[in-house]
């Protein structure tokens, strides 16, 4: 079920009818309603794959269990081990399967060997690496010790199935979610109406930011060897915002409809295109991934500790991991290691913790050396998502290659030949300023429409623009890009 | 709680009426841009004429209203709302709102029977589905989708589509993207050309349109394709008995009794070259009162030169001497059922 459908705008009041005033006095019965619910909406796609949610569910409530209960270190490890095999097994299996055997062949190819892998026809689970990674968290925390066992079986499922993150994030950790299935919930009014506010910006984020951005990145991309340089350097930026807007949409989103049951989700962006440095733009970007590679990859490889080849080693790691974690294709890789490369002059120089707080912090607009930084980090995110949108590497570096030659027609000749109305770029163009200049005066809060200090009225008129923005811009139910990672 | 869907509520509730305005305020949208010029010319021509053919591209390019009024003897004066691709829907939405029209001079409307996909999921996604779904087409066309035979996924996906756009329509969501095409359409529309040859779009053999040409192209590679129609119009034409779609049925009654009441005659008429599942639909919608308004021209046990080379054009459409021939055989045919 998307959350820009028709079936979610009914499924979510039943839902939190039956939440509030049906179960309200019983957190046990709440959670299996979560369950049943977050079933449903999985279900929704292809009820087949709820197989894996509840077998993964399983594996990780009984190892859980099983980890409790003794304090052998080889058994614990080997209880560690099963997980980590069986949840990347499933990976392995629906996700890279067809990569590894198609590279295999390449590269035998290469020394003149022939080699017929079979590939399978497999469907892609939706958001298998999200609720896969949850479950991961959870039993390398219990491993750890850093977090008791859950003997509450349908605490632990809605965990893992809680369906306003399932498929996209923000990828929760146990320690932060899961405790909260064990409480008395109470609805909290303020919790709410903010929820609210989250889930009208995301909607504006994802509806008319990144729907009307894909009309353009798809045409520009779809014909990228015949356009000039400057329209290239536009599908850049225009993917840019696009993917930003459909994925940190979805987290507010996700975010926003969590508060609404009493649930208080990790945050997943923070103004990334604020950042004014690439350190700083993946202390930003994606929060609750790359938070999950710092603390369950880095840090067990040495993290920032050691000589700087180990540094090195793991920085590449966590980066190429990273773009692998996002889909079996060499771009995804190529685009991990472009931004480790961009990463690795700031670990050497040891400026990667220079910009920890935000941008012009004590006035309203950034300084010159600010705003040069931002756009020096933007531009460099902008060549590295020409990567991540690309079908293949040689793709991605013809498109850059033609982007920085700058030869070409006009923009308008382009635009007519593209058959994309001038006219509607400049109302795109609008909204994405609108964008920034929202998010700039919010940058100190979570979200960019969270307590705004203007008088009710004046609110209630935003909220209604907004509104109309939306269903002006709504043109049915286009899907999430992260949905297929 | 109580207070926090109160105020839901009431923002729901002033959003509805926000989006209500443009409704209000602005003159009716139609997100068919050739129903939209033609619209656009007759407000302009006022009571000019009186005669109108609606329906799909065979209407457009197949009917000549002045030969047409020739034929009648000048009683009639005939205008052609013809336009390629519309839907069943579309042109219930069009004869209704020039029954109910005031300032127009309306007094026959010829409308082309069987309404293609009268109940599909064309263009509803688009504009063109915004601005004529109403809660009866919505009854109408759940009605067939939960008679039919097709899978309950099917059932189900046909559903969220219909019930998406009824409350689109309903609420008016979609009506500032129609306001806004309006206001871009506004100035773009070429509603004067339609003067000259009163919305008849002949196709003449040596036409320079790229679209037409690749379609004549088309026609003239399948040699049977000719020979197929005639066929499969012929089997349905034989056959005698068809099951009844009683809900097509009652939208056309309807559609007779409103126009009725404004004393207009509505006739409905079944044009030449179509496919054999067209005409299957045309014979299910079988009552006496709106059997003995239909004009067959599809028949080619009686019309064989429809389904001749010589007047086609590609192998859905007659050329334009194909189009002297249906327009005369129109006239021809009303003059008899208006005698009788």
């Amino acid at each position: 079920m998307l959350f820009n459908s028709l079936e979610f705008y009914l499924f979510l009041p039943a839902v939190f009818l039956l939440y509030w005033f049906v179960f309200q006095k019983d957190v046990k019965i709440q959670n299996v309603l979560i369950v049943a619910a977050s079933y449903l909406f999985y279900g929704w796609w292809d009820w087949r794959f709820l197989s894996l949610i509840i077998s993964s569910s399983f594996l990780d409530y009984g190892l859980g269990v099983q980890l409790g209960k003794t304090e052998h270190t080889g058994r614990r490890k080997l209880l560690l081990w099963v997980s980590m095999l069986v949840n990347l097994g499933f990976l392995g299996v629906f996700k890279y399967y067809n990569f590894f055997a198609d590279s295999f062949a390449d590269l035998l190819q290469t020394f003149g060997m022939n080699a017929d892998f079979t590939t399978l026809n497999i469907l892609l689970p939706v958001g298998i690496s999200f609720y896969t990674f949850q479950t991961m968290s959870y039993t390398i925390d219990v491993y750890r010790r850093k977090l008791e066992p859950t003997k509450d079986i349908f605490a632990f499922f809605a965990f893992v199935s809680f369906f306003p993150q399932l498929v996209a994030g923000p990828i929760e950790r146990a320690k932060n979610l899961l405790p909260q299935f064990y409480t008395q919930r109470n609805f909290d009014y303020n919790k709410a109406i903010d929820g609210m506010r989250q889930i009208l910006w995301g909607f504006f984020k994802k509806v008319v930011i990144a729907d009307s951005c894909a009309i353009y990145v798809n045409a520009i991309f779809a014909d990228s060897a015949e356009l000039s340089g400057g329209i290239l350097l536009l599908g850049a930026i225009l993917f840019a915002f696009q993917i930003y807007g459909d994925f940190s949409g979805y987290s507010d989103i996700a975010i926003g409809t969590a508060r609404l049951f009493g649930f208080n989700l990790m945050r997943n962006f923070a103004y990334p295109y604020f950042s004014r440095d690439i350190a700083e733009f993946w202390r930003r970007w994606h929060i609750s991934l790359s938070s999950w590679f710092k603390d369950y990859l880095y840090i067990p490889l040495g993290g920032s500790r050691g000589g700087q080849w180990m540094q090195l080693r793991n920085v590449f790691a966590i980066f190429l991991v990273s773009g692998f974690w996002h889909g079996a294709n060499w771009t995804f890789i190529v685009w991990g290691g472009l931004n480790a490369l961009y990463f690795v002059p700031q670990m050497l120089l040891k400026t990667n913790r220079n910009n920890l707080g935000i941008a012009a912090q004590n006035s309203m607009l950034p300084s010159i050396k600010e705003v040069l930084q931002i756009l020096l980090t933007f531009f460099l995110t902008c060549v590295a998502w020409v990567f991540f949108r690309a079908a293949s590497v040689s793709d991605a570096l013809e498109y850059l290659v033609n982007m920085f030659t700058l030869t070409g027609d006009g923009f308008r000749a382009y635009m007519d030949a593209l058959k994309l109305s001038g006219e509607n770029l400049k109302g795109l163009g609008g909204f994405i300023l609108l964008l920034i200049v929202i998010e700039w005066i919010q940058r100190k809060k979570e979200h960019g429409l969270e307590h705004l200090k203007w008088a009710q009225p004046l609110r209630w008129i935003v909220y209604l623009l907004l509104l109309v923005i939306i269903l002006y811009h709504f043109g049915g139910s286009s899907t999430f890009i992260y949905f297929q990672f | 709680m109580k207070k926090f869907i109160q105020k839901i509520l009431l923002l729901l509730l002033l959003f509805f009426v926000i989006i209500q305005i443009p409704k209000w305020v602005l003159p009716p949208f139609w997100g068919n841009e050739i129903y939209d010029a033609k619209l656009h010319y007759l407000e302009q021509a006022k009571r000019k004429y009186n005669t109108f053919f609606i329906g799909t591209s065979r209407v457009n390019n197949g009917i000549d209203p002045e030969l047409f009024d020739v034929e009648l003897g000048k009683k009639t004066k005939t205008f052609n709302l013809g336009a390629p691709g519309s839907s069943g829907l579309e042109n219930i939405e069009l004869a209704k709102h020039l029954i109910e029209h005031k300032t127009l001079d309306v007094q026959n409307i010829f409308i082309e029977l069987p309404l293609l996909e009268l109940h599909g999921d064309k263009n509803l996604a688009s504009l063109r589905g915004r601005y004529y779904y109403d809660f009866g087409m919505y009854v109408f066309s759940m009605k067939n989708i939960f008679e039919d035979d097709k899978s309950l996924k099917n059932k189900f996906n046909k559903w969220r589509t219909h019930t998406t756009l009824l409350i689109k329509n309903t609420f008016s969501l979609g009506i500032f993207d129609d306001a806004l095409e309006r206001t871009i359409h506004g100035q773009k529309r070429n509603s004067e050309k339609y003067k000259v040859k009163r919305g008849y779009n002949p196709l003449y053999l040596n036409t320079k349109n790229k679209e037409a040409l690749k379609r004549r192209a088309t026609f003239l590679k399948d040699k049977s394709i000719l020979k197929k129609r005639r066929q499969g119009a012929n089997k349905v034409f034989k056959r005698a008995k068809y099951p009844k779609d009683e809900f097509a049925i009652e939208v056309f009654e309807e559609l007779i009794d409103m126009a009725a009441e404004q004393d207009i005659n509505l006739y409905f008429v079944l044009y030449p070259k179509a496919a054999e599942s067209i005409y299957i639909k045309s014979r299910q919608i079988n009552s006496p009162k709106i059997n003995k308004r239909i004009i067959n021209l599809a028949n080619p046990a009686k019309y064989n030169n429809f389904y001749k080379k010589e007047y086609s054009f590609d192998r859905a459409h007659l050329n334009d001497k194909g189009a002297k021939l249906l327009t005369k055989a129109c006239a021809r045919a009303y003059k008899k059922m208006r005698e009788e």
